[in-house]
């Protein structure tokens, strides 16, 4: 008669997503050799699509997207799910699709910073300037200590070539960021002021 | 005896040099000539990106405009003169700049909108 041999891994106890840890046996306690030690492994909880899709985005894995709109679907993070999508658009470079996850985003929160400093983003990729001026300074009068806003802003009015303004700007963000970060800006400091002085 | 200087020695070498294998040099003048012609059509089909630009600027992207002004930079490598269409290379600047931009920011679901905060307000 055969021998029945126990299958080392527990069933499920339930649907849905769980952590995967769990589940998962010290296979060398099996005799054999684990070879998957460094995998990632990523758990959610139950019923968090946007969880999943921003774990799922920030590890550049493609159904972000879908786990994005399941969060949609399911009235999860709406606004959120509307911005990242509109990130991952952007960087497909489909700038209009972007700016209607974007827009789609400040539809259901109109005060979504990271809507309007991503929108400001799409709009300077563009070249529509005016716009992206317009989104840089909503973003920092709602954020007005989150530094990137100033340093784009200020690339975008040396593109309008209002180097006065740029020079503002550019120095409002080396004022707010930490000191490595901005040795480029002093050095395009330098460079603006021997423009407009 | 008359001394003849070096530029004069080697001018008269080149022309017997001319006299004994014409074909080179007949080759090379045919061959900048060739490279004349090039450049002028180049220069048509420039003059001709310049006006479609001034019919349609939306049409042009700043990606477009930037490989405009690559074309401008390479042909002036090549040393021709020409300079491009000042609004298509201002563009194209301004397209340079902005790739020098930080990037975007993602949203992490971990606040409430200003929509829930106003509606709690409210409520």
């Amino acid at each position: 008669m055969g021998k029945v041999i126990k299958f080392p891994v527990a069933t499920p106890s339930k649907k849905g997503a769980r952590r995967v840890r769990s589940r998962k046996p010290d296979l060398e306690e099996f005799g054999q050799l684990n070879l998957f030690d460094s995998s990632k492994v990523i758990a959610f909880e139950k019923g968090s699509y946007f969880d999943q899709a921003l774990t799922y985005d920030e590890n550049g894995d493609g159904r972000a997207v879908e786990f994005y709109h399941k969060a949609i679907d399911n009235g999860q993070s709406l606004a959120d799910a509307y911005c990242n999508l509109g990130i991952i658009m952007s960087n497909a470079q489909e700038l209009t699709k972007a700016i209607d996850y974007l827009t789609n985003c400040l539809k259901n929160d109109p005060r979504h910073f990271e809507a309007h400093y991503n929108l400001a983003n799409v709009y300077s990729d563009r070249g529509s300037l005016d716009l992206a001026k317009m989104h840089y300074e909503v973003a920092i009068e709602l954020e007005p200590h989150f530094p990137n806003s100033h340093y784009n802003l200020g690339l975008v009015l040396i593109s309008m070539k209002k180097y006065k303004d740029a020079i503002t700007a550019i120095n409002k963000y080396i004022d707010l960021s930490p000191d490595l970060e901005s040795d480029t800006a002093n050095q395009l400091l330098k460079t603006l002021n021997s423009i407009a002085l | 005896m008359m001394k003849t200087s070096p530029s004069e020695v080697l001018k008269s070498h080149f022309e017997q040099m001319k006299e004994v294998i014409p074909e080179i040099y007949e080759h090379n003048d045919m061959l900048e000539g060739k490279d004349q012609k090039l450049f002028a059509l180049m220069k048509r089909t420039l003059t001709v990106i310049d006006a479609v630009y001034f019919q349609n600027r939306d049409m042009f992207t700043p990606t477009r405009a930037e490989e405009y002004a690559n074309i401008i930079k390479e042909l002036r490598g090549m040393g021709y003169d020409y300079n491009g269409n000042s609004d298509l290379m201002e563009k194209a600047t301004a397209a340079a700049l902005m790739n020098a931009k930080l990037p975007m920011e993602k949203a992490k679901g971990s606040k409430k909108s200003s929509v829930d905060k106003e509606e709690k307000k409210a409520g």
